[in-house]
């Protein structure tokens, strides 16, 4: 009966070592993998990287890409693609593409999508103007205002 | 359990997953491409999400709750993954974190040893005495939070080392959003550079160190409302909503510990 037991004691001890060590290499596999993949820099697109904002920039540098509309009257409107239901960032991304790569053809694709769109056509109501895609950079910061720099790349009539 | 209820509700609340229009280029996976995995059908993905959500509702309800969490890992990085290459630009270099973190703690779950411990019955929920948590269990999830916030943090330093603290790269991002969206808070960082000087500092610091005071119980709460202020500052300043589909998936540990308090209250200070 003792020697019983003692096998069932031992038998017990043996499953307690074993499930100490399965945590324990559950434990410590998870974090190599976590922590190695980033040490690493294993950065296999979408699941183990965590880059993000990760470029160094200044203000100086900075260019982003917009649509003006210009009336007759000169008066202009800016910063309206989220109103026709188009992604401002999602745009500005584009277009820096089309244009670093210097692919006119996608550039144009893009600019015909937004002025053919239905969503754009009702915004300007049959007002006849003028569509530009302007370059913003930064002037200047004086007196906690910001002045833009801005440049004319494209303009097209609309009607 | 109430992190497997957090993403079956973030899953069903974007049904964008399924509904997106399909006509985009593929962003190439590579470890999908070392499957020989192309292109799905959007019926293929169609598939794979609803079963991804009746598999966590299963194991929502306690019901062989390391199997479906095993079933619903492995449904999740293929739906996630298809979803994802055919949803991004093939040119994007940008990340969604949440879904990383959302794979992460689904794998570290389905392989926990206490995860079976809770179920729901018709008599409401019932807890298995045998099977209690572990703290190295605890500290595993708490770690696999913190490797988001740490892999972040430590790819800024990486790429652009100390360069990235100098406060005029937090300003240059401010700018960009300001001028393409008008946004009023991020003007208020570009006009005060001194608060994008200690803003960047505090950033790098919160996820590269002060996030691993998750660990510390003394700490746990104060970190945790500094990730809170984290994400709803990038809210407001970047438009970039890190708040529902990241920190909340990543906050069900800490609502756990609440509901436990509040379960220790009611036992000792009412039924008693």
């Amino acid at each position: 009966m003792s020697k019983k037991v003692g096998y069932g004691h031992c038998q017990n001890q043996n499953s307690s070592y074993t499930s100490i060590v399965k945590n324990k290499v559950i434990f410590f596999s998870f974090i190599m993998v976590f922590y190695g993949s980033i040490f690493l820099r294993v950065e296999h697109w979408p699941f183990t990287d965590w880059g993000v904002f990760t470029y160094a920039y200044h203000p100086a540098d900075t260019v982003v890409f917009d649509l003006r509309l210009l009336s007759q009257s000169q008066n202009s409107r800016e910063k309206f693609l989220e109103e026709i239901g188009f992604s401002a960032v999602g745009f500005n991304s584009q277009i820096s593409r089309a244009l670093y790569s210097q692919n006119e053809a996608e550039l144009d694709k893009i600019l015909n999508s937004i002025r053919s769109s239905t969503t754009f056509k009702s915004f300007l109501r049959n007002c006849p103007c003028k569509v530009q895609l302007i370059r913003k950079s930064l002037d200047r910061i004086e007196k906690d205002q910001i002045y833009e720099q801005k440049e004319v790349i494209r303009s097209y009539d609309i009607f | 359990m109430i992190a497997v209820l957090f993403v079956l509700i973030h899953l069903i609340l974007n049904q964008n997953y399924v509904l997106a229009p399909y006509i985009q280029a593929t962003n190439p996976i590579s470890i999908f491409e070392l499957l020989s995995i192309g292109k799905w059908s959007q019926t293929t993905n169609w598939i794979l999400y609803y079963l991804l959500i009746f598999s966590l509702f299963l194991s929502f309800l306690g019901l062989k709750t390391r199997l479906f969490l095993s079933f619903s890992t492995v449904l999740y990085f293929f739906f996630m993954g298809n979803y994802l290459g055919i949803a991004k630009s093939p040119h994007s270099t940008s990340v969604w974190h949440n879904h990383n973190m959302v794979f992460m703690l689904l794998l570290v779950m389905a392989t926990l040893p206490s995860v079976g411990n809770i179920k729901f019955t018709l008599k409401g929920l019932s807890f298995k005495p045998t099977i209690r948590s572990k703290k190295w269990e605890e500290v595993l999830i708490l770690l696999t939070i913190c490797s988001a916030y740490f892999g972040a943090g430590y790819c800024k330093l990486a790429v652009s080392g100390l360069t990235w603290m100098n406060g005029y790269t937090l300003q240059a991002f401010m700018l960009k959003k300001y001028m393409i969206t008008g946004n009023p808070y991020a003007k208020y960082f570009i006009v005060n550079f001194n608060l994008s000087l200690v803003l960047s500092w505090l950033t790098i610091l919160l996820e590269c160190l002060f996030v691993f005071g998750l660990l510390l119980p003394f700490l746990r709460w104060i970190i945790w409302i500094s990730l809170f202020v984290f994400h709803y500052c990038i809210f407001l300043t970047m438009d970039v909503n890190f708040l529902t589909p990241h920190f909340l998936i990543c906050s069900a540990y800490f609502f756990t510990l609440v509901f436990e308090k509040i379960r220790t209250f009611i036992r000792g200070n009412i039924l008693a």
